[in-house]
């Protein structure tokens, strides 16, 4: 590598790949440009954190109180009324119709807006009050493991969304816009808090096939959009490889690989030599890591280190991969080892109707694995500083979609108010935020938008959310958009 | 998926070009080191002149001589770092002790923590949060923790401390003590089991689709395959059809095809 | 807690600024040009409130325009011309006060830096003059700096590196550029041989020869072809899936092919675009132009039940704005969507112009879901593939020539016929009768006419009886005919509905001798026949007899047009001596309101008994009801109830399960019905005018029992699949009303029966029995029916000729569904009209702001005859008015071969895109190009022989140093090659490459599972079923692309999802790639492959490993390199020596034959040589 000046200044100039003017070169990033004019690109080479020399990268503006984030999304729309938000008056309102003064003509999906009547559904479900560090907060029967961890969670009743459909919807609450195209979440955070662990990949997403109406996912919504390619979520597969072609091929061994990898880097070395381009020896780096990683992602997926103890926590269920609860361990395990942001996937809450059997199932699914998640990073010191968040699409109506009965109903899509919660990396615990009207259908309280969420969770992560930017076809893109708030109340 | 090595950077020599003259000389080639030996380095913000440092990647490779190397040279000017699971001991107090702008210490996992360990680094002046979970620290250094100068959290889950231990902790205000086994928020209040005054309306008259995907695939009228935007609501349930033109067949003697839809 | 203002970010612009200054600037001294120095500071720190968008804009102060920003605004000016005091700027960004600095802190926009500020200063003092956007004024030839080089391109080049004071880097060695050439221009390294062949000639421009013939000869030149497709395919956002929420399998590629045959043809590049834009609207467009179009069809659509129609359709809409702006215009035209573009000068409006051209495509926003993964959805037209476009000529030809054969009557064979049919009736006969009386219910008038029928005239109420009385003379009648009659000058339907359909519910009639008025006696039908009857729906004219319910018989009038004719039969025989009264009540009482005949006529006639038991039964359609789940053993004992029903009630229910009419049920085909272990019972009424025994042909999946009124008549106890034919059955069937029930067990799998009734030797089958009606109430239709039913009885040979026919026609049918489709553009007849939509939502139409089509005017004005659609568009684009197309097109070129483009923003030439970094040299190029008559490979040819390409790609530290960003292109640019020509070469290198051009996507190797684990349950595209031989081997270009679930090697060397227009991919490093490299199935097969070509050629290893790095490398190894490469292979064969089940495992790995002549352990070890040797810079960086 290109050898130090005595002088650190100096040093820094060449060493520094050069930003021109404050427009960066172009879309691409600064450090690939480099890459191109074959300049020793330093920025790849001494890695992305967030200090890299990599110019393009960007500056984190305060101390992070989240060094790392679990997003637990629960894909379909959970409905909030049969879970989170409790209306015990609903109960005389029983198959009466919803009055227009609460629907205010609400754009509806085509499934129920042929419908004849709009009959009142209350949850059949019981709801208890557990003790958090206000006066209580009301959680239904299908989450008791997740109601004892109600000291620590932040409850946002009042969320809301323009989204009426799953496809917009979801990609709106992972990438901040309705339409395909735009970086997700975790690339951002990739792309501003770079890696913190050399050997495991940033951003890791793992996915739970749901028992419930399982709506589409795609490769978007952990897509890296305009952003360079690498910042792409990477899937933490249950069966095959854990990490896609990870495994060597039957035949080579550990030190097959080595020997192989000693001859590709020697051959490296001598090009790099000849063409000074700094990517061909950014490339023996990568293949070293590559190496690494073969080890310490099995590592990783290997439970065996895991004592009963841990099992009796998460459930007998975290032993089978792939299941929420699997996934959840993993999360944790994660974020042990300084996995910047890992995104779950629990998908089949898409309950239009039948939603009684099927939210008790997925709600068994999930309860006692996610409070597990939250006591076992408290108690090992990491809740403070990892940002764990829970949540949907949107949420679901309050009157039925389908027959409606004592012992069975469904509800349609309903974006104008849904519950979702967090806790850790620097969020207030145990309170509560929002309030929606008796129906749960408006907000009536403090309306909380998916863009306020996300500059919350880049505010806890250092990044003031209007200067965490990247230029792409002549604008400064941002996560938030042109919108986007931090939700004060819920920051400790 | 991108990780590459983290480490000294440019940036932070830059940064640290506002440092007093000689140490500044080997501040870079000392993050170049951690980043070699794959341990992360990072500044809190720009403008800090401390760092973080999480040695996560390689935490089962550190021993004492390697933390010395590590982590010494650099030891005034760590805010926060992460130790766990590394084979640290008492020989990695000597520069330890002298990380006096530290706050928080990450010792989880490390069976080379005890009691004397502990006792001699709770003396840092600014250390406010101590991760001790999993260590063999237990009740011997509740005092050393109890006279911490800025001490505001410390976990001690599966580590030597026992109830007793954790009681005296309790009394000291402002600092919470975390011994894993914190006690679950309970259901104070449970809401008697709802029933529901029964407005049904009369059988067969709720007109409302059960399903968001028509019940039927066949068209009841003509047969043909289901157009899944042509449908209807009929008692209940989301009837599909083929075209525009037979639902109104349908609908003028629905008895006549109810048939083919199956059981209601 | 507040943001430090980041000193760091000062600190790096103060570094930048010593080296811009040396480059750019510099340039010709101390003239500061608006368009490459101020502009770019102005635009982006300043325009975003002091530009274009007039909604966003403080202190109404433009400083994009001259006029504006040198204004006098009482006493001070933003810019004073040559006097820095008097201009306001000046101060503000000098200003300490935060209140007063520019630009403001809340902008997010950072402080000028000293370098910006001393352009600011020397351009006001220079006259602050204000030049045109230097993009949007076409390009002018201007004339290369006089040099030596003789390629002017070099000649612009030289002169900057002069400038510059740089010595650039030496010519690269041939084997270098040969490798160069040869990835550039066909995306696979040369072969040894191919390598050797170039070195070998001596002609002093061999080069250019070889740059030709990799261009012009194949094999090369259909590689050219797929290596310039490629990028293509990333901007038009090509892909084989729909995107969103089933992600449903599309078909489009036919599309790629015309990409592909465009390239190699060398199109020009303007006929290129205008086929592509508007292949569709151009004058007798050709099949391959209205192909071309597809290119706006490549867009993610929804099929997302409850998605809102209108809203997708803007969306579509204003992606092939957004696709067009930026491919062809480098613009970035979609951010003017909500707003006014806040840099470029294009309003809100405008965009909405632009965007007008694009919304009026036939089709739905909301797709319907089908489960064809092979969809092309709607707009689509056939691609007839190579010989079917002639194949189906001839088919129609000769199905005409059929047809016209079966037409012509030999006179012989009609007169056979008549004589047949006139013995075959016997005494039947019509007689004489007149209309006594007509009348109406519900206000209803019948007006009678001379040709005896009755006309409805009046109000055509919901429900109307008519009633007529006939007087007739003749006895032993039992024949009543009705004809509906339609009026070819109105309409020519039989119903007063406004579809031209009638339903007659029943017809009562009875009769009375002529002189006893009041002793009329009712008759009773027990058969009857129509020459049409509407199927959908289940209104058979069956329903008209008694005990049938009221559904009644529809005329199907909206279906086909012409009369109808009813023939009723009496059970019993009317008529006296001195005449009779017919009154006949024609009841229309259906539920379909207005459904009432136009016009009608009765006749009354006598039948020979012997033509009755000739007639066919009247039948009525099919019922199903089942399954019923049954065990095993008592499925055919087991009596749930149809067994003995009598007739069809609907209301009838069988546990809980009722008939339902089944439309699509019909004799002479298998009728699938539910599968698995179950019964399920069909069956339909019929009627018997006489007792007959009829001959049936079953099939049936498994077993089958068939009953006539509740009485056994054949049973087949057999597990099989249903069959055409499978069983033949005689059933007598007595006079009178009866229903055949045909149960069938299913034992499991499929379900389904078969019935045909084959007609008896002299029964009147079909529409023979028209041969009753005498021949003016027949009309001609009816006589050609008849003609052929009877010779389908009579006449072998006219049988066989019909047969041929339907063969033939079977013949056609069977081409055109295989025959491929493609999505393309199709205009609406109507236009659809096109509002500025507020803050750019669907549903927020600014009613005040219609807009038209046009283009905005800051890129000049389109020729007054240009037409108001897709095509004027284009043909403006390509005309010399269009300042952008040109030079866009010519910057990707050069980007294609120097790694970065002339103007690097290569999908921005707006004011935030880059200056270019060579304005003169791209202007060159841009006129080149188009007076070149757009020609690709003329652009080629001049950019791969210019000497800046053919310079070493080995930097130097001391260009380094004076040029990090290679601007002066001192030195041939490094670019790690693409996704798809890394794995192409890989398979070229080893011998695996299935080289056949076009064609549908194929899927080669991909890990288990990807598509379920994201896909919907009901998706098309949910299971990746691997392709068999070849299609593991194709070009990467032709790989099936899945959006939701892209190919992942793929996506790990960074290509683009294909969910948007992607016009520059960017280029990582990470250690997914290496991962791919070393363990995905394709690239150790492939390793495994080229070590088997390697030892089958003669050599040692020495020998063997240089012929195998050579192929790789393009050059031989140094000495050190073949040292380490044969220490490797000693290494491995020592190891899978010790190890020879390891050896046997790893040749194992993918469907490649594996090769008995070579020992597992030499393989193997060769293989993990080759595998390494994939993976070295050398191979996948093309330098």
């Amino acid at each position: 590598m290109g050898s130090f000046h005595s002088d650190p200044l100096r040093a820094a100039v060449h060493e520094h790949e050069l930003l021109l003017t404050r427009r960066r070169l172009f879309a691409a990033g600064a450090r690939t440009f480099a890459a191109g004019v074959g300049m020793a690109a330093l920025g790849s080479l001494l890695g992305r954190d967030a200090l890299a020399a990599g110019a393009a990268a960007p500056q984190r503006h305060w101390r992070p109180k989240a060094k790392r984030v679990i997003y637990l999304h629960m894909e379909g729309g959970p409905s909030h009324l049969d879970l989170w938000d409790y209306k015990p008056e609903l109960r005389q309102r029983y198959n009466q119709d919803l009055p227009e003064s609460i629907r205010k003509g609400q754009r509806l999906t085509t499934m129920t807006s042929g419908q004849g009547r709009f009959p009142v559904a209350p949850s059949l479900f019981t709801f208890s009050r557990y003790a958090n560090q206000q006066d209580g907060v009301w959680i239904s029967e299908l989450m008791p493991h997740t109601g004892s961890a109600a000291n620590e969670l932040c409850f946002l009743h009042s969320m809301h969304t323009d989204a009426i459909n799953h496809e917009p919807a979801i990609t709106f609450c992972q990438t901040g816009h309705q339409q395909p195209g735009r970086p997700s979440l975790g690339a951002w955070a990739s792309y501003g808090l770079g890696s913190a662990n050399a050997n495991l990949p940033t951003f890791c997403v793992l996915i739970t096939q749901g028992i419930g109406n399982m709506q589409a996912l795609s490769a978007r919504f952990w897509g890296s959009g305009f952003l360079p390619s690498e910042h792409q979520g990477c899937r933490l597969r249950s069966s095959g490889d854990p990490v896609l072609y990870l495994k060597d091929p039957a035949g080579v061994s550990r030190t097959d690989r080595r020997a192989m990898l000693d001859l590709v880097n020697d051959f490296n070395e001598r090009e790099a030599q000849a063409s000074l381009d700094g990517e061909t020896r950014a490339r023996i780096a990568q293949a070293e890591m590559a190496y690494r990683m073969q080890m310490s992602v099995p590592e990783l997926a290997d439970l065996s280190d895991e004592d009963d103890e841990t099992f009796a926590l998460y459930g007998e269920e975290a032993r089978k991969p792939g299941t929420f609860a699997a996934n959840c361990l993993l999360a944790r395990r994660l974020s042990e080892r300084g996995v910047r942001f890992v995104q779950l996937y629990m998908r089949g809450w898409d309950q239009h109707g039948n939603l009684p059997a099927e939210m008790r199932a997925q709600s068994k699914a999930v309860d006692q694995p996610q409070a597990a998640l939250i006591k076992d990073l408290r108690r090992r010191g990491l809740l403070d500083e990892t940002l764990v968040v829970w949540g949907g699409e949107f949420g679901r109506t309050v009157y039925s979609q389908g027959s409606l009965s004592e012992t069975d109903y469904g509800r349609d899509h309903h974006p104008r108010c849904f519950t979702m919660w967090c806790a850790g990396g620097g969020i207030k615990p145990g309170i509560a935020l929002g309030k929606t009207d008796d129906y749960g259908y408006n907000i009536v309280e403090r309306p909380i938008e998916v863009h306020d969420l996300h500059a919350t969770m880049l505010s806890l992560m250092g990044f003031d959310h209007e200067k965490l930017v990247y230029p792409f076809q002549g604008r400064d893109y941002r996560l938030t958009d042109v919108a986007g708030r931090v939700i004060a109340e819920i920051v400790a | 998926m991108r990780c590459i090595a983290a480490g000294a950077l440019a940036a932070l020599c830059v940064a640290c070009a506002s440092t007093k003259g000689a140490a500044a000389v080997d501040h870079a080639a000392q993050l170049d080191l951690l980043r070699a030996a794959l341990v992360h380095v990072e500044r809190p913000d720009p403008a800090s002149a401390l760092y973080l440092a999480d040695a996560s990647a390689v935490a089962s490779s550190i021993d004492d001589a390697q933390a010395e190397r590590l982590f010494a040279p650099l030891a005034a000017e760590w805010l926060d770092l992460s130790l766990a699971r590394t084979r640290i001991g008492t020989a990695s107090l000597a520069w330890l002790e002298r990380c006096e702008k530290l706050e928080r210490l990450d010792l989880r996992g490390c069976d080379g923590v005890d009691d004397a360990f502990v006792a001699r680094i709770a003396r840092l002046p600014h250390l406010s949060e101590l991760v001790l979970a999993g260590t063999r620290a237990g009740d011997g250094c509740v005092d050393a923790l109890l006279a911490a100068p800025s001490l505001r959290r410390v976990w001690l889950w599966k580590s030597g401390a026992t109830g007793a231990g954790l009681a005296r902790l309790a009394t000291r205000a402002g600092l919470l003590a975390d011994g894993g086994s914190k006690p679950d928020s309970i259901a104070a209040e449970v809401e008697p089991k709802p029933e529901f005054v029964n407005l049904l309306p009369p059988p067969g008259e709720s007109p409302l689709p059960a399903t968001q995907v028509p019940i039927n695939v066949d068209c009841p009228v003509s047969g043909a395959p289901v157009d899944a935007r042509r449908t209807r609501v009929h008692q209940g349930r989301l009837v599909g059809f083929c075209c525009e033109n037979c639902p109104k067949t349908f609908e003028a003697d629905p008895k006549k095809y109810e048939g083919a839809l199956g059981k209601p | 807690m507040p943001s430090p203002i980041p000193y760091l970010r000062g600190l790096w612009s103060l570094c930048a600024t010593a080296l811009l200054t040396s480059t750019a600037v510099a340039g010709d001294g101390t003239h500061i040009s608006y368009n490459r120095d101020v502009r770019p500071i102005l635009s982006d720190r300043c325009f975003q409130c002091h530009g274009m968008d007039s909604a966003k804009r403080a202190a109404d102060l433009r400083l994009d325009v001259a006029a504006e920003a040198t204004k006098d605004r009482d006493g001070l000016r933003a810019i004073a011309p040559g006097s820095l005091e008097h201009s306001e700027i000046w101060a503000r960004i000098h200003s300490a006060d935060p209140d007063e600095h520019m630009p403001p802190s809340e902008s997010n926009k950072p402080a000028l830096d000293e370098r910006e500020k001393e352009i600011i200063r020397r351009w006001i003092e220079q006259g602050a003059e204000y030049e045109p956007h230097w993009a949007f004024t076409p390009p002018a030839r201007p004339t290369p700096p006089a040099g030596a080089a003789e390629n002017p391109i070099d000649r612009f080049l030289d002169a900057h590196l002069a400038a510059q004071g740089l010595v650039p880097a030496p010519p690269a060695d041939e084997t270098r550029l040969v490798r160069r050439l040869f990835l550039d221009l066909t995306g696979l390294p040369p072969t040894p041989e191919e390598l050797d062949a170039h070195m070998a000639s001596r002609e002093h421009d061999r080069l250019e020869r070889l740059a030709e013939k990799l261009m012009t000869e194949e094999p090369w030149r259909t590689r050219h072809a797929e290596r310039m497709a490629l990028p293509w395919l990333d901007s038009a956002r090509y892909a084989d899936t729909n995107g969103i929420h089933m992600d449903a399998g599309r078909t489009l590629w036919p599309w790629r092919d015309w990409v592909l045959d465009a390239y190699e043809s060398n199109m020009p590049f303007d006929q290129f675009l205008v086929e592509q834009l508007a292949g569709d609207l151009l004058p007798g467009a050709t099949v391959a132009q209205k192909v071309a179009s597809g290119f706006n069809r490549n867009h993610v659509v929804t099929d997302e039940g409850g998605a809102i129609d209108e809203e997708y359709l803007v969306e579509y809409a204003a992606d092939r704005a957004a696709t067009t702006a930026s491919v062809f215009l480098g613009l970035t035209m979609n951010c003017a969507r909500c707003h006014d573009h806040k840099f470029d000068p294009i309003s809100q409006d405008e965009y909405y112009s632009f965007y007008a051209y694009f919304n009026s495509n036939e089709e739905p926003g909301l797709y319907s879901q089908l489960p064809d993964p092979k969809r092309a959805f709607e707009p689509f037209m056939e691609v007839p593939g190579p010989g079917q476009a002639e194949r189906r000529t001839e088919l129609a030809t000769r199905i005409e020539a059929a047809a016209r054969a079966l037409e012509q009557e030999d006179p012989d064979e009609a007169r056979l016929r008549e004589e047949w049919l006139a013995a075959a009736l016997g005494s039947s006969r019509w007689v004489e009768s007149r209309v006594v009386s007509a009348k109406a219910t519900e206000g209803v008038e019948l007006e009678v006419l001379d040709d005896g029928s009755v006309l409805a005239k009046g109000p055509n109420p919901d429900r109307s009886d008519y009633e007529v009385e006939l007087a007739f003379d003749g006895v032993g009648l039992r024949l009543v005919a009705l004809e509906a009659l339609a009026d070819p000058a109105h309409g020519n339907r039989p119903g007063r509905a406004e579809n031209g359909n009638a339903v007659v519910s029943r017809v009562v009639a009875s009769v009375r001798p002529a002189d006893q008025p009041d002793a009329w006696r009712e008759i009773e039908f027990e058969w009857l026949w129509v020459d049409h009857e509407q199927i959908d729906g289940g209104y058979h004219a069956v329903n008209m007899l008694p005990g049938m319910g009221d559904d009644g018989w529809a005329l199907g009038g909206h279906q086909r047009e012409g009369s109808r004719v009813l023939v009723l039969l009496a059970k019993d025989p009317f008529g006296w001596e001195g005449g009779g009264v017919l009154r006949a009540r024609i009841e229309q009482r259906t539920v379909h309101a207005r459904h009432t005949l136009r016009q009608a006529r009765l006749s009354v006639g006598a039948i020979d008994e012997s033509v009755v038991a000739r007639l066919p039964l009247a039948k009525g359609g099919w019922h199903i009801v089942g399954p019923f789940d049954g065990a095993r053993a008592d499925m055919y004992e087991r009596r749930i109830g149809p067994e003995d029903a009598q007739a069809i009630d609907r209301s009838a229910r069988f546990a809980e399960q009722a008939w339902a009419y089944r439309a699509d049920f019909v004799d002479g085909q298998v009728n699938a019905t539910a599968g698995g272990s179950n019964i399920v019972y069909a069956a339909r009424q019929v009627f018997a005018p006489s007792e007959r025994e009829i001959e049936v042909s079953l099939g049936s999946d498994d077993g089958v029992q068939v009953y006539l009124g509740g009485r056994l008549v054949h049973e087949n106890r057999v597990d099989r699949g249903a069959q055409p034919d499978q069983d033949k059955a005689k059933i007598l069937v007595p006079r009178g009303r009866h229903l055949l029930v045909f149960k069938i067990v299913n034992t499991g799998g499929a379900g389904g029966y078969y019935w045909r009734e084959q007609p008896r030797p002299d029964e009147f089958a079909g529409e023979m029995v028209a041969a009753l009606l005498p021949r003016a109430i027949r009309g001609k239709a009816l006589d050609a029916a008849l003609a052929d039913a009877w010779r389908t009885q009579h006449s072998p040979a006219w049988r066989a000729k019909r047969e041929a026919l339907e063969a033939v026609r079977g013949e056609l049918t069977a081409l055109e569904a295989a025959m491929p489709r493609t999505m393309v553009m199709r205009e609406r007849e109507t236009r659809r009209e096109t509002y500025t939509l507020m803050r750019g939502r669907y549903d927020m139409p600014d009613m005040a702001r219609k807009r038209e089509r046009g283009v905005p005017a800051a890129l000049g004005r389109m020729s007054e005859d240009s037409s108001a659609d897709r095509l004027g568009l284009a043909r403006w684009m390509v005309s010399e008015r269009n300042p952008l197309v040109a030079r866009v097109a010519a910057n990707r070129l050069w980007e294609q071969f120097f790694a970065t483009g002339l103007v690097r923003t290569t999908e921005d030439f707006g004011l935030q895109g880059e200056y270019p970094l060579h304005p003169e040299l791209l202007d060159w190029l841009a006129v080149e190009y188009r007076e070149s008559g757009w020609n690709t490979r003329h652009m080629v040819r001049l950019i791969t022989s210019s000497a800046a390409y053919r310079r070493s790609s080995n930097a130097t530290a001391e260009l380094l140093e004076r040029d990090p960003e290679n601007i002066a292109l001192a030195w041939f640019p490094r670019k790690r090659l693409p996704a798809e020509h890394i794995r192409d070469q890989a398979l070229h290198i080893a011998g695996l490459l299935v080289e056949k051009q076009g064609g549908p996507s194929v899927k080669p190797y991909q890990p288990e599972g990807l598509w379920q684990e994201v896909a919907m349950l009901q998706s098309n595209t949910r299971v990746y079923e691997r392709g068999m031989g070849e299609e593991l081997w194709r070009r990467s270009l032709y790989t099936y692309w899945k959006r939701a679930a892209p190919p992942p090697s793929m996506l790990t060397f960074d290509a683009p999802t294909r969910e948007f227009c992607n016009i520059r991919r960017t280029n990582t490093n990470t250690p997914l790639q290496a991962l791919v490299l070393w363990n995905d199935e394709q690239f150790v097969e492939a390793a495994r492959v080229l070590a088997t070509r390697t030892l089958d050629e003669a050599g040692d290893d020495r020998a063997r490993l240089a012929r195998m790095f050579r192929r790789c490398a393009v050059r031989a190894p140094q000495a050190g390199e073949l040292d380490k490469l044969e220490a490797a292979l000693a290494r491995f064969r020592q190891r899978y020596a010790a190890a020879p089940e390891d050896a046997k495992s790893l040749i194992e790995v993918g469907e490649a034959h594996v090769p008995a002549h070579h020992a597992a352990v030499e393989l193997a070890a060769w293989t993990m040589v080759a595998s390494s040797l994939f993976s070295i810079d050398a191979t996948i960086v093309r330098s």
